[in-house]
């Protein structure tokens, strides 16, 4: 048996998976001051009649780190930036406690500048005085070279033993090029450390103590699962999980459909806009964003709008019936007192359920028309609203995606343009909005089963990910693997091997890196085959018109998927040869 | 705690292309990773999150674009790749986004350079096939206004000599080219008495430095000299040509000039438009001064950039060197004041109002020498700015060394309908000589590029 559990903002769903079936479900409000009651709620329906030593695995998605960074839920951080020359690095003073210090290190891993032991001596004192125990410490480029990071590390565990708890180092947190990035999200991770401690252990041992001892799993903002026990030292890896959830629930939904599919995720206050391409999410480019913050945290792209199911209808200066962007109540037909987009659904009969009676009275009111086919057609002319505000904003996406960014001839001249075929849609009105929503966008609709749960269901099957990076410079004999591993960080090429450190055998290490990692990860699921090199790039270096070296760069990956046990159960087949019942595909 | 980004003053469009699967010969330094470290510099300083600095992808320019500009000999196609379509296209999109008011300055970072591209094209010289700057000018003119006044200012340390050849007639261009002493590097030319056609002279100006120039006496030229007369002439854009060889890393050349040096001259000369020229020390120098270039172009502190072995020292300059350059500023601000009473000595005065002059135009990577005969009219139609008729011979050098004689007709986007009907007589004509393998008509005022070929 597998469980998923997706914490929501306003609900936490779980879904309990047997025998490759749904066989139950369950939601509750979400309790924001204790996520693990709410986790132990769902745990208790989901398990009731069931045997608990069959629950072989369990995914959470929480907003836990969302919140911390939302609430600013953390403890005095330090924050010592190691910038070198550049941008003026005073803008990047986020933490409660900051420090720039000299040293650097050039673009090719060189040590430029040392550090200043006086400088050093002075900062040993300042973070004595300041009597923080979490310290984030980044270097401009530490991902070429975490010398210098592992030296002040080094020196200030020595000087100051015992004091410092928690020290993270952006190298290991953030190894993509782009130091604000760096530094915004190693802070971040330093700064939720404790307190993610705190739940992951809280969950761990009211999990055992009910008797379960399945394996337990945090989902990824990059739509992938971790074992609990490395949020720990990657919180900020959480961030934006829930999206990243409902994405993987389409996926889980609509398993082989391979063709260019736009997702809409619609609730009470926001829609949700992400792409599939071939059955596989995109990426957000440089990695997510949360609050104010840019982090380098690899996510699924996705795109909210503040507009839902709850989004109320008003009467602008103009006298212009209008959806606005906000939620004052549930809609009239459930109990509320504002039209909403809701409402327009039941007056028009997209949507069954609800009082349409209310519906009416509530759009009479704003109105001051009480003919209802006026107050029909006045619906009809919200639910369009809706679909353009959709509309636009799904173009905007398309044409962010077709700006980007391509840096050879060869991707300039194959880049090709990005159009849905289908649309696809979960959450509550999906069933009312998705028939006009398709035929607005001229796309074949997809009404995935259990939509209703689709994030739950998306946690409890997602498996794990990686991205690993190489970087080697032959000239300087070195090579760098990303992570925290032992072996990860610089590596040296010795003089015998120089000549033969070819592209080949670069991908050869980063490949075998990779998959000893996944194998790690300790899941059945994650056999080398899963692992691919995303990107390879190599380079002459030229000096005097002699070539002195090469450098490698090199990305491997487990892309984002679901654990293929389970995908045939679920799968909504849209192709023409098998027909469709009219439960799984609505017709607009 | 404070999170407040970077304030940027100006809205900065880059249009960022490596073209990493592209080089002129394995070795050669206009190669696949000559933006390579900058690349890196510019992620890693992570100038592209900054809210005000947008990345754009290049478009292709077209053949038409190419043409608009140059006489491509035997034509487009065959000189201008790919490569050099999407450089040129780069500094479209740039002017693109600059004119539609999406950015308030726009950087095209594209490789590889072309303001060594002269208007007829045998080949490739100094590492350039197709002029970047000025098919981007051209496609602004024709899209936009044809009455647009540029002025070019060229940074690079090789002397824009394609660049000037091409608007050496044009009034409503100004082109300053600042470079090393043509005495002293490549291509030898770029002399302060080099002062444009005899309907535009004072519209090009050639500042050539002493070999050891630093940021104090470029900076020294840029206040004392450039800044005036740019305000002077009151251009509707400013063009940076901005070669990065100045550098005192840089392999190629001789000057002195610091990261720092750069982002302060980009600063005082304010353009709206910049385009990538040369600048060959990849490692050293490009990474520090690209950056240095965008933050002083979007308006942001660079205080804090320097190259790694940088010392203030560097800046200086001896008392010799800046009397030297003191020298030159007189003599190009002397030629710029009295520019309506001088008398071009480089042409020679035909009858009806025509000039002429020969040069000898050498391509260094494709070993082509050129010999052109330039016949220009001065027409005394308001606002007319004549026609021009280039004969050339190309002298492939290398094993087949065969000859390539073309004729060419070119009709400026402003000139009369007397001068429109002459041109064309002469085009027929030239077609009808059968001396020549090619003809061909430049008329920008039909933005419509005609090619005969003998065969
Ligand atoms: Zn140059
Ligand atoms: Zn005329």
């Amino acid at each position: 048996m597998i469980i998923g559990i997706d914490i929501g903002g306003t609900h936490t769903d779980g879904v309990l998976i047997k025998n490759q079936q749904i066989h139950q479900t369950s939601k509750v409000i979400t309790d924001q001051n204790n996520l693990t009651t709410s986790i132990l709620k769902v745990l208790d329906n989901l398990l009731l009649n069931q045997d608990k030593d069959q629950v072989t695995r369990i995914v959470f998605s929480t907003t836990l780190t969302t919140n911390l960074i939302a609430q600013k839920n953390y403890p005095p951080t330090g924050l010592i930036m190691i910038p070198g020359p550049g941008l003026n690095p005073d803008w990047l003073k986020i933490a409660a406690h900051n420090w720039v210090i000299s040293g650097s290190i050039d673009h090719r891993g060189r040590q430029v500048t040392a550090f200043n032991q006086e400088e050093l001596n002075q900062l040993q004192a300042e973070i004595q005085c300041a009597g923080i125990t979490d310290l984030a410490i980044v270097g401009k480029f530490s991902t070429r070279n975490p010398v210098q990071e592992k030296q002040l590390t080094a020196f200030l565990q020595s000087s100051l033993p015992d004091r410092l708890r928690n020290i993270q180092l952006g190298h290991q947190i953030a190894p993509v090029l782009n130091f604000p990035r760096r530094v915004q999200t190693t802070w971040l991770n330093t700064a939720v450390y404790q307190e993610y401690s705190k739940f992951a252990a809280s969950v761990q041992r009211s999990v055992l103590e009910r008797g379960i001892t399945a394996e337990l799993f945090l989902l990824k903002a990059d739509g992938g699962t971790m074992p609990l026990e490395n949020g720990l030292s990657a919180g900020v890896e959480t961030i934006k999980s829930g999206p990243a959830a409902s994405i993987m629930g389409f996926l889980a939904l609509t398993g082989t459909d391979n063709r260019t599919s736009l997702l809409l995720d619609i609730g009470g206050t926001t829609t949700d806009i992400a792409l599939l391409i071939g059955g596989i999410p995109l990426f957000e480019p440089e990695g997510v964003q949360i609050g104010n913050y840019n982090t380098s945290v690899r996510g699924l792209l996705n795109r909210s709008i503040s507009f839902g199911g709850d989004s109320y209808v008003y009467k602008d200066q103009t006298g212009n019936i209008r959806l606005q962007s906000k939620r004052i109540g549930p809609a009239a037909a459930f109990g509320g007192n504002t039209p909403t987009l809701t409402d327009a659904l039941v007056i028009t009969k997209l949507m069954s359920k609800g009082d349409r009676e209310h519906a009416f009275s509530a759009f009479e009111q704003l109105t001051e028309n009480n003919d209802p086919n006026q107050i029909i057609t006045t619906a009809r002319a919200i639910i369009q609203q809706f679909y353009q505000i959709i509309a636009s904003e799904v173009e905007k996406l398309l044409n962010e995606l077709k700006q980007r960014p391509v840096y050879t001839i060869h991707e300039l001249l194959t880049d090709s343009e990005l159009k849905p075929e289908v649309v696809m849609m979960i959450g509550g009105p999906a069933n009312a909005l998705l028939p006009g929503i398709a035929e607005f966008l001229d796309l074949e609709p997809v009404l995935p089963r259990y939509h209703h749960v689709a994030n739950a269901l998306g946690a409890a099957l997602a498996r794990p990910t990686l991205r690993e990076t190489l970087y080697a410079d032959t000239e300087q004999r070195f090579y760098i693997l990303s992570g925290k591993d032992e072996a990860s960080g610089k590596q040296s090429i010795n003089h015998t091997q120089k000549n033969n450190f070819t592209l080949d055998k670069a991908k050869k290490i980063l490949l075998d890196y990779t998959t000893s990692l996944a194998v790690q990860k300790q899941n059945p699921v994650c056999s080398d085959d899963f692992v691919e090199i995303t990107f390879e790039e190599s380079f002459n270096i030229v000096r005097d018109y002699q070539t002195r070296g090469q450098i490698f760069r090199l990305e491997a990956q487990i892309k984002p998927g679901i654990i293929s046990d389970f995908t045939d159960t679920f799968i909504t087949k849209t192709n023409s040869t098998s027909p469709l019942s009219p439960e799984r595909r609505v017709k607009p | 705690m404070k999170n407040t980004l970077p304030q940027i003053k100006n809205r900065l469009g880059l249009v960022f292309f490596p073209a990493y699967d592209w080089a002129i010969t394995p070795d050669h330094p206009e190669r696949e990773e000559r933006l390579l470290y900058t690349h890196d510099q510019i992620l890693e300083e992570g100038l592209l999150d900054l809210p005000g600095i947008q990345e754009f992808k290049p478009e292709l320019a077209t053949e038409k674009d190419v043409a608009r500009v140059h006489i491509c000999v035997p034509n487009v196609t065959n000189l201008a790749t790919t490569s050099h379509l999407i450089s040129a296209g780069g500094a479209i999109t740039a002017a693109k986004k600059y004119l539609d008011g999406l950015v308030d300055k726009a950087f095209a970072l594209v490789r590889p350079p072309g303001h060594h591209a002269f208007r007829v094209v045998h080949g490739n010289r100094g590492f350039c096939n197709i002029n970047n700057e000025a098919i981007m000018v051209e496609w602004l003119r024709t899209t936009y206004n044809p009455n647009l006044k540029i002025a070019f200012i060229d940074t690079d340390a090789h002397h824009a000599d394609g660049t000037q050849d091409i608007y050496y007639h044009d009034p409503h261009v100004l082109h300053i080219s600042i470079h090393q002493d043509g005495r002293t590097l490549y291509p030898g030319t770029g002399f302060s008495w080099e002062l444009g056609g005899p309907g535009a002279m004072g519209m090009t100006l050639n500042i050539p430095l002493p070999p050891y120039t630093t940021d104090e006496g470029y900076l020294y030229v840029i206040d004392q000299l450039i800044l005036p007369i740019v305000q002077e002439f009151k251009p509707d854009i400013i063009i940076n040509s901005a070669g990065q060889d100045n550098h005192y890393s840089d392999p190629l050349t001789n000057m002195s000039i610091t990261a720092q040096g750069y982002a302060r001259l980009n600063q005082k000369l304010d353009p709206q438009l910049a385009v990538l020229q040369g600048g060959y020390s990849i490692e050293d120098a490009l990474p520090y001064v690209n950056v240095g270039i965008i933050l002083a172009m979007a308006g942001l502190d660079y205080s804090h950039l320097r190259e790694p072995d940088y010392t203030p020292s560097r800046s200086l300059q001896t008392v010799k060197v800046l009397d030297r350059i003191k020298k030159v500023t007189e003599q190009v601000r002397y030629y710029w004041e009295n520019r309506q009473r001088l008398v071009s000595n480089e042409f020679q005065h035909l009858e009806d109002d025509y000039y002429y002059r020969e040069k000898q135009i050498f391509y260094d990577t494709d070993y082509i020498s050129e010999d052109q005969k330039e016949i220009v009219k001065l027409c005394s139609t308001d606002n007319c700015q004549g026609h021009l008729f280039i004969e050339s011979v190309g002298h492939h050098l290398g094993r087949t060394g065969h000859q390539v004689p073309i004729a060419a007709v070119i009709l400026p986007r402003l000139s009369c309908k007397e001068c429109q009907k002459t041109a064309r007589e002469k085009y027929a004509k030239y077609c009808a000589s059968k001396q020549f393998h090619h003809v061909y008509l430049q008329d920008q005022v039909a933005d419509e590029y005609i090619h005969w070929s003998q065969n």
